[in-house]
């Protein structure tokens, strides 16, 4: 069954906000590098988490700013990972 | 002695008398040759190069792995620095390798990772390592995760007489190695970067030795806080993060220790000194003469 935007979306932000309870405010174009929130224990963490949630296997390739930016662009990730596999 | 150590090892006249009281004492003695420094890294540049490299995309680089690099870079500058200590006597590793503590997501315990020629590598081919590692270590599919899982299954009493005997053996003659655990003895410094969110401010850190006496030099670089700070008579905000040395005083005297911690500050203050492309051109204290690897 394809992934929902909407749901990864919800489930992302869900996941991401569990994470970083001091911050407040977390939308799905959060700049989670300038704010300081992503370090290796949180990416690890989705990664951790995209890959039991979603089935998806992502690879150290995937470990860049421009998937891990925003909970948007993690979404992104998902999706297009997802899709070959769907 | 299956480390990458350089034979001979280091003549004992040219020991410090100093460093030869903690190195001859005996155990008995409960002499403590542990030397802890702690200083303050201004990360203002730091944090900004960074951000500079993660807006350009590419791989993804945090504190983490500028410690290592500018690590490799002080070794590369104070090699007696790159040594450990054996039974009574001093070696120089033949390479300079950089392990760094993590969090290994599939177990929920600490595990460590080792950057082999940290000198030589760019920091986007130490991070992409470090990446693939963590990657791997959260999936538990690495061949490492499957020794550990090994030997996690041993019981007490079996693991504590296994690592006596192995102990003794590995004080008193070479072993071959055994598996991919030794890995990791390539390199007698370790890193830790506690600067992650939710970390408390730092004021010290010392972290433990391993059983195996393996890690000469252990840095910690602790999260980043803002401080007031006074520049051309007024008070101006910086952001810093505290960096912590233990270091072992066989090896080296508290002015050595210095000296290299100053460097790694150097490094990490001006990050741009980490993108050099000839790390050895900062050396300024070759290999003496007639030091050979030993296990080559």
């Amino acid at each position: 069954m394809a992934l929902q935007r909407a749901e990864v979306e919800a489930e992302i932000l869900k996941f991401v906000a569990s994470r970083c309870p001091n911050y407040s405010g977390l939308g799905r174009d959060t700049d989670l590098l300038e704010e300081g929130l992503l370090d290796s224990l949180l990416l690890i963490d989705v990664i951790y988490q995209i890959e039991e949630r979603y089935g998806i296997k992502l690879g150290g390739e995937h470990v860049g700013p421009v998937h891990f930016r925003t909970p948007g662009t993690i979404v992104d990730l998902v999706l297009s990972q997802a899709a070959p596999q769907a | 002695m299956k480390w990458p150590l350089l034979s001979p090892a280091r003549r004992n006249a040219d020991i410090p008398l100093y460093n030869r009281y903690y190195l001859h004492a005996p155990k008995a003695s409960h002499a403590d040759p542990v030397i802890v420094m702690g200083t303050e890294v201004e990360a203002d540049a730091l944090l900004a190069f960074l951000q500079d490299k993660n807006r350009a995309g590419g791989t993804l680089l945090t504190t983490a792995h500028t410690l290592i690099r500018a690590t490799a870079l002080a070794l590369v500058r104070y090699p007696e620095m790159n040594s450990r200590v054996v039974g009574r006597r001093i070696y120089r590793f033949g390479e300079i390798a950089v392990r760094m503590g993590f969090f290994h997501r599939k177990a929920n315990e600490i595990d460590l990772l080792l950057i082999a020629s940290a000198d030589k590598k760019s920091l986007e081919k130490i991070a992409a390592e470090v990446w693939q590692r963590l990657v791997e270590a959260a999936r538990g599919s690495g061949a490492r995760d499957r020794d550990l899982a090994r030997m996690r299954k041993v019981p007490a009493f079996l693991f504590r007489q296994g690592l006596r005997f192995y102990g003794l053996l590995d004080r008193h003659f070479h072993l071959p190695a055994v598996s991919r655990l030794d890995e990791l003895r390539r390199g007698g410094v370790m890193v830790n970067d506690l600067s992650h969110s939710g970390a408390p401010p730092m004021r010290m850190y010392k972290p433990s030795r391993f059983a195996d006496g393996s890690d000469s030099l252990n840095l910690t670089l602790g999260p980043v806080e803002t401080k007031l700070v006074m520049r051309d008579g007024k008070p101006v905000e910086v952001r810093v993060m505290p960096l912590f040395l233990r270091a072992d005083h066989r090896l080296a005297d508290a002015y050595q220790i210095g000296r290299f911690l100053a460097a790694v500050r150097e490094g990490l203050q001006e990050p741009g000194r980490l993108e050099m492309s000839d790390p050895a051109a900062m050396s300024s204290s070759p290999l003496p003469s007639g030091e050979r690897s030993r296990t080559k």
